[in-house]
């Protein structure tokens, strides 16, 4: 319990931010708070932020920056899959590229793994993923002030905002869970929104993230709107709230499993899945299914966008649900698939309609029929 | 649950300097028993609530083990945040200060077994502890041994993505991790554990480097530098080409560790003790070993 003087410091980011940093944060920073004239503003804005708007549909790329990052999660999946691997450094710029998908035979001795415990935490995932689970009715019973638009809005910019600083999946999910859940407890004002997106975005990078952004980072994203003071007022209550249980099971944890187990797994299988994953934190009514029915449905639903034998029998056996249980999902997984080409919400449709993400979000809807 | 305050609590003694404020023990006086806060500063200038706080309470509160220490509550006062632990009098670095002859080898079994019990728990429950040092386990009369301190550890997918280097005090960092390996698992704790056990015999820490690379030399000079072939991947390690260490051929364990006699122990710190950390045993395994056939379990 003493200190030890050879214990390493705490890693701070500077407090002056970093020219090329300031650039990055201008291109996003964004007013929610005015969620009032959210209807209107908002939508101006969001078409004006030249990352969001220009989305070119026939297919003909802007220039687009030649290096580009593989997300996180995508590269940590790469990792695990034992017929892929890609040689990555955190942060490194990738060297995906289409023509060559990068397949070699790895040995499965790499020690991150951890494949001795790999059953336990699969089984301790499917045991506690209810756990840390917001109510599903909460707008409804507790709120009255916040509506299913309004939070759509608020996980657009917390993926821009992810997106933006590169943080993990994990802590993305992790942030969207905390603000459900609060909100699932206490009325917010429409004030207030944001600084409670924000103030969870900040936990959850501080849980997840090696290097968090510091509190005048956060301020500065929502445009000073809101003090340094406040924003530690807000992650106190948020923390004391939630009872610090931020250990969350999210579709993130289940996903990487099961493409690992999936028939035919392959990158562009892997980055489909995850955008649906990832859409899915938009649309309130889907907060009824469980973490891991989201993932599952998510590879079934992308193994039907790519036209593979979509009831892949190897996953079917591994998850626990049958094709009854999981075809719903799977179709609202298509249906906001499919919304997501004319949505408002557009931060993550963006960034997966790239060619760095082999442009799955434009890819064609597969008929229903199909899936029966 | 009623929230739990300071005023619930007396006799505050303070009794050392944790990662982020002072410890202090205390009894609770409703129940009499004995607890150790620890107190965190919240400065409204600074960042709120420090990172190591919110990774440690929110991992401590999921993992309920007789040999991780316990997490009673968490109080939120103004300002401060004051987290109620279980107390245990000793930690291992001063219990192992304080004999003066050697430590029984029954009582290294016992505490090594535990430490193994605990990580292995960890381990299960997706948490790296990463700080893995005798100033981190905790001791009571009973001969129990309880992991403390959870202020760097953190979870992993499944598998780990590339994470923190800035783990471990230097002295029980294995040297993948010094090497720069940023896809280490839960094998960066079973070198420290194995550190811990040669400390446990020789009474001093088996390697004290004062810089990354003078302890990778001290483990080198040790252990033996690693050959290529025993493995292969060490080459594309960032520090393997950046220092170029000389070969080293090493030391046997038996004079490393000269007090410990036992062939079954020398077997399982070998495991332990392993620089390419695909080989080292893991928490499980090495509580299966036959160095522990003869305590009870």
């Amino acid at each position: 319990m003493n200190s030890n003087p050879l214990k390493p410091l705490p890693r701070k980011i500077p407090k002056e931010i970093h020219p090329k940093k300031m650039n990055k944060i201008n291109r996003i920073k964004r007013p929610l708070d005015n969620i009032t004239n959210i209807q209107t503003t908002l939508y101006e804005n969001s078409l004006k932020n030249p990352r969001i708007g220009n989305k070119d549909k026939k297919g003909k790329k802007k220039e687009k920056k030649i290096e580009t990052k593989t997300p996180k999660l995508i590269e940590s999946t790469i990792q695990n899959n034992s017929s892929i691997q890609m040689v990555l450094t955190p942060n490194c710029t990738s060297t995906i590229s289409q023509e060559s998908p990068i397949k070699q035979k790895t040995t499965n001795t790499d020690p991150s793994l951890v494949a001795e415990y790999s059953e336990e935490i699969y089984q301790q995932f499917l045991e506690n993923e209810k756990k840390y689970q917001p109510s599903i009715d909460y707008i409804e019973e507790t709120q009255n002030m916040i509506n299913e638009k309004m939070r759509e809005i608020l996980v657009d910019w917390l993926i821009e905002t992810s997106q933006e600083h590169e943080f993990h999946s994990e802590t993305l999910f992790l942030a969207i869970n905390l603000v459900d859940r609060f909100l699932s407890k206490y009325s917010v004002s429409k004030q207030q929104f944001q600084l409670l997106g924000a103030a969870c975005l900040m936990i959850a990078s501080k849980y997840e993230e090696i290097y968090p952004p510091s509190i005048d980072d956060f301020v500065y994203i929502c445009m000073n709107t809101y003090t340094k003071n406040n924003f530690v007022v807000c992650e106190t209550k948020v923390c004391n709230e939630l009872h610090f249980d931020f250990t969350v099971i999210t579709p993130i944890h289940f996903l990487r499993r099961f493409l690992r187990i999936t028939e035919g797994s392959d990158l562009i299988l892997m980055v489909l899945s995850n955008y649906l994953c990832e859409l899915q934190l938009l649309d309130y009514s889907l907060l009824k299914y469980p973490p891991s029915l989201i993932a599952a449905a998510a590879i079934f639903a992308a193994r039907g966008i790519l036209q593979k034998n979509i009831w892949d029998p190897a996953l079917l056996s591994d998850c626990p649900y049958s094709i009854a249980q999981l075809r719903t999902c799977v179709f609202d997984l298509l249906r906001l698939f499919e919304s997501a080409k004319n949505s408002e919400s557009k931060a993550c449709f963006s960034k997966y309609s790239g060619t760095e993400l082999y442009n799955v979000a434009l890819l064609k809807s597969p008929s229903l029929e199909n899936f029966f | 649950m009623i929230p739990a305050k300071v005023d619930d609590y007396t006799d505050l003694q303070k009794i050392g300097e944790g990662t982020y404020g002072v410890v202090y023990k205390a009894t609770k006086i409703s129940t009499g028993e004995t607890v150790a806060l620890k107190d965190i500063r919240l400065e409204s200038e600074d960042e709120g609530v420090p990172s190591t706080a919110i990774r440690e309470i929110s991992l401590l509160k999921d993992l309920k083990h007789p040999n991780i220490v316990r997490l009673h509550d968490v109080i939120n006062s103004d300002r401060k945040l004051t987290l109620v632990f279980e107390y245990l009098k000793q930690d291992l670095k001063k219990y192992i200060d304080s004999c003066k002859d050697p430590i029984p080898t029954r009582q290294i079994k016992s505490f090594l077994y535990q430490m193994l019990r605990g990580v292995a728990y960890c381990h299960e429950h997706k948490v790296l502890h990463r700080d893995m040092k005798p100033q981190n386990l905790l001791i009571n009369k009973k001969g129990e041994l309880k992991l403390a301190d959870f202020g760097l550890a953190r979870t992993f997918g499944i598998p780990v993505s590339s994470i923190s280097k800035e783990v471990v005090t230097l002295w029980y960092r294995p040297p993948d991790v010094l090497l720069g390996n940023l896809k280490y698992g839960t094998s960066i704790d079973i070198w420290s554990t194995g550190c811990i056990f040669a400390e446990m015999y020789i009474k001093k820490p088996l390697f004290r480097g004062k810089s990354p690379k003078n302890q990778l030399k001290k483990i080198f000079k040790k252990m033996g530098t690693p050959s290529k072939e025993a493995w292969p991947s060490v080459v594309k390690l960032p520090g393997w080409s950046e220092y170029n260490f000389q070969e080293y051929p090493g030391k046997t364990l038996q004079e490393l560790v000269p007090t410990m006699e036992d062939p079954e122990g020398f077997d399982l710190l070998s495991r332990m003790l392993q620089c390419n950390p695909a080989k080292r045993c893991s928490a499980k395994e090495a509580m299966k070993h036959s160095f522990f056939n003869d305590i009870k379990k």
